[in-house]
């Protein structure tokens, strides 16, 4: 009778310290982001941050820097899908197919109030209704300029006030030649979209109109097309495709770099890459307008993919990352423009020079707030660039007139949205 | 007499072709068994997703919801209204038609050269080899360099000849063309083949020949060319095969955001665009049906034209 009492308690204590052990067995979630190898430590310093916190949640970080959609869409499509997805322009391509979760009932749950984290940065990521992630990373597109080539020339630094007219005549004033050859240029973008599509918005134009319909054959938009193609071939202030591939390169960022030019147009990690470039002067500013101002906000949120076995220590980890600490590694590391209103009106952010090397004009993020477009990310995100893309190439080669261009592209983009 | 003499030998004949029978019999299952891991890739592996694709070919898939079945709207799309593919077609067929001629005459010019007997031989067909071993994908980045319009190597080449050169791969009219210098480069894998073939002819041939007086160039034309005919043959076919499915040089070059994507897109990279960027699984499927249709054609004109051409020496013989 003892014996029998002592291995059932014998047993019991088995059974219990089995069931404790499994309690404690770290629930393994996966993150993918995407960018570059310092962008991987940013994450990774952050996740680090959030396993002191939730010590029963153990994340391990994908990084995917090349063809992230694709890999994502094969992983998902494979039963594979990490549980913690960056999602950015494409992400509704993803939500309308069922692929991510909606966020709404664990945002509800946990008592995250959106507008006081986020302003009105998470709106982007809701489709039909809810809402697919919360928004990581953010920061308009801004300007850069050399303060060195703004002095030889003799014009005021640009300001949020800025209108094309006084663009276009800081542009010329910036272009040095020397006999045919330009030594110096005014301004450097070509066929990436944040670019040509912020100048269609500044002057009153669209993609898509409010009922989602393509508006893209409008004069605004032509008019706007036409400047910016003018810049090129009838101004001659910035690099054509041809100009670009004899310099050996398809971006204006490394000619700003190697001080070749004197406006670009870029995102918050630039800072990064120019901070340690010698003898280099530059300051940064918001991006000017004409009938109205107009810029891209670089985003980045996370969500959660619907196959994932854990969406609650999912979200839990998801909400830490948004939150001020882990947030402010962001801008500790000169990593990006955080998405947390907080973080970003903190002094860290706004003095700049713990990432910067030196004081910039940090308001210049906060300026661009009211500028910032609603970008038409439907679904069909990835194909519309693609249809837009293939005619502009031809325009930006000047091989056809933005007419036709506006036309074509009004044609296809009808055809595709049908 | 003779009935009664032939019926033993009768029995004995049947016996020994029973035997022979049951080791031809033996012989075929071993071909099956050898054979079958081929066989069942063949039904497993392609057959299977080829007959599962031709069905989706004719659905709405996007790879996560159930496939919606929509008739011919999707081939009715590639032919009526789709510009991006019309361009896909175009272009790949001016690519081929450009590459697989000057693919045969340079592989033969090349061919005929490394087969002389000159010092150093071995060194030269490694070197035209080479290029062929290099992966596509480092080859166009260093044709980027190469095509650059101003201080390229092949703008400055052609300068010492006064000539202003295009901008290659920018320029819509000019970019198949350096897509196909591109792929001469590579021009070595058809050149080995030729070179075993030419290694192959009998030197009687040409010893008679030249008994009879025959030039350089008869030999060339007369003998070496229709005995290489069926290597040319063989090159051929592959050649067109593979340059209808040319996929890495242009997935390489449109990643460059200044490149024309009109004019350089082709068929397989506008079915991966469809599948893997655009989640259009179906109508990716009803392209690739299209493109099989295509070399499928192609291949049975090439080899039905082939009586005419190519020349088989145990036909002669016959």
């Amino acid at each position: 009778m003892r014996v029998r009492m002592i291995s059932l308690f014998a047993i019991s204590l088995f059974l219990l310290s089995v069931s404790v052990a499994v309690a404690q067995e770290p629930v393994v979630l996966r993150m993918s982001v995407w960018g570059s190898l310092s962008d991987q430590e940013a994450y990774q310093a952050r996740l680090d941050l959030a396993a002191e916190q939730f010590p029963d949640i153990d994340v391990e970080l994908l990084y995917t820097p090349d063809d992230y959609d694709q890999r994502i869409q094969t992983m998902m499509a494979g039963g594979d899908a990490p549980d913690i997805v960056q999602m950015a322009e494409a992400i509704h391509g993803f939500s309308s197919r069922g692929q991510l979760l909606a966020l709404d009932d664990l945002i509800s749950a946990s008592g995250l109030d959106m507008a006081a984290r986020f302003g009105t940065n998470h709106l982007q990521y809701q489709y039909e209704g809810s809402q697919y992630a919360l928004p990581d990373r953010g920061g308009a597109m801004i300007v850069y300029y050399n303060t060195d080539m703004f002095d030889a020339a003799g014009i005021d630094y640009p300001t949020a006030d800025w209108t094309w007219e006084d663009f276009l005549t800081a542009a010329q004033a910036l272009t040095l030649r020397d006999g045919d050859t330009v030594t110096q240029y005014g301004f450097a973008a070509g066929g990436w979209w944040p670019w040509w599509m912020s100048f269609i918005y500044q002057n009153g134009g669209a993609v898509l109109d409010e009922t989602g319909a393509p508006a893209f054959n409008t004069p605004e938009t032509a008019e706007a097309l036409q400047l910016y193609n003018d810049l090129v071939y009838t101004y001659g202030v910035a690099p054509s495709p041809e100009d670009y591939a004899n310099l050996g390169t398809n971006s204006p960022d490394p000619l700003f770099a190697q001080g070749k030019v004197a406006i670009i147009m870029t995102g918050f990690w630039n800072i990064a890459s120019l901070r340690d470039v010698p003898d280099l002067n530059w300051d940064i500013a918001p991006v000017w307008g004409n009938v109205e101002r107009g810029t891209v906000s670089f985003g980045s949120g996370l969500a959660i993919s619907s196959g994932s076995a854990h969406p609650e220590e999912a979200f839990q980890i998801i909400n830490f990352l948004t939150d001020e600490a882990a947030q402010t590694v962001i801008v500790e590391r000169g990593q990006d423009a955080p998405a947390n209103v907080a973080v970003l009106s903190s002094d860290l952010f706004l003095g700049g020079e713990t990432f910067a090397n030196r004081d910039i004009y940090m308001e210049a993020f906060a300026e661009s707030a009211d500028a910032i477009i609603a970008l038409p990310l439907i679904p069909q995100w990835n194909e519309m660039q693609s249809v837009m893309s293939a005619t502009l190439d031809e325009l930006f080669l000047n091989a056809i007139d933005t007419q036709t261009a506006v036309e074509q592209i009004q044609a296809d983009l009808e055809d595709l949205l049908q | 007499m003779v009935t009664a003499q032939a019926n033993p030998n009768d029995t004995a004949l049947s016996g020994r072709r029973s035997r022979r029978l049951s080791a031809r019999r033996r012989e075929s299952i071993w071909f099956y068994v050898i054979i079958s891991p081929w066989l069942i890739g063949l039904l497993l592996l392609l057959a299977g997703p080829m007959v599962y694709s031709l069905y989706l070919s004719f659905t709405d898939w996007n790879l996560f919801n159930p496939p919606e079945w929509v008739g011919f709207e999707n081939y009715i799309r590639l032919f009526t209204r789709d510009r991006t593919f019309g361009n896909a077609i175009g272009n790949t067929f001016i690519y081929t038609f450009l590459y697989v001629p000057l693919n045969i005459i340079f592989s033969l010019a090349i061919a005929y050269l490394l087969n002389k007997r000159l010092p150093g031989m071995r060194f030269f067909r490694t070197v035209i080899y080479l290029p062929y071993v290099v992966p596509v994908v480092a080859t166009t980045m260093v044709f980027r360099w190469v095509f650059a319009p101003d201080n390229g190597l092949l703008n400055g080449f052609l300068a010492i000849f006064g000539v202003d050169g295009p901008a290659w791969l920018l320029n819509p009219n000019w970019v198949k063309l350096a897509l196909v210098i591109m792929s001469l480069w590579g021009v070595g894998s058809s050149v080995v083949f030729l070179l075993a073939g030419m290694q192959g002819i009998p030197s009687e041939l040409y010893e008679a020949a030249a008994i009879d007086g025959a030039s350089e160039r008869h030999h060339f034309f007369k003998i070496t060319l229709p005995m290489l005919s069926p290597v040319i043959f063989f090159n051929m076919i592959m050649s067109i095969i593979a340059s209808l499915q040319t996929f890495t040089q242009v997935y390489i070059l449109s990643a460059d955001p200044n490149t024309p994507n009109n004019a350089i897109v082709m068929i397989i990279p506008y079915l991966f665009d469809n599948a893997f960027r655009f989640n259009k699984m179906g109508y990716a499927s009803a392209i690739a049906w299209v493109l099989f249709v295509i070399v499928f054609v192609f291949t049975l004109v090439v080899i039905r034209s082939s009586s005419a051409w190519v020349f088989y020496e145990n036909e002669m013989k016959r």
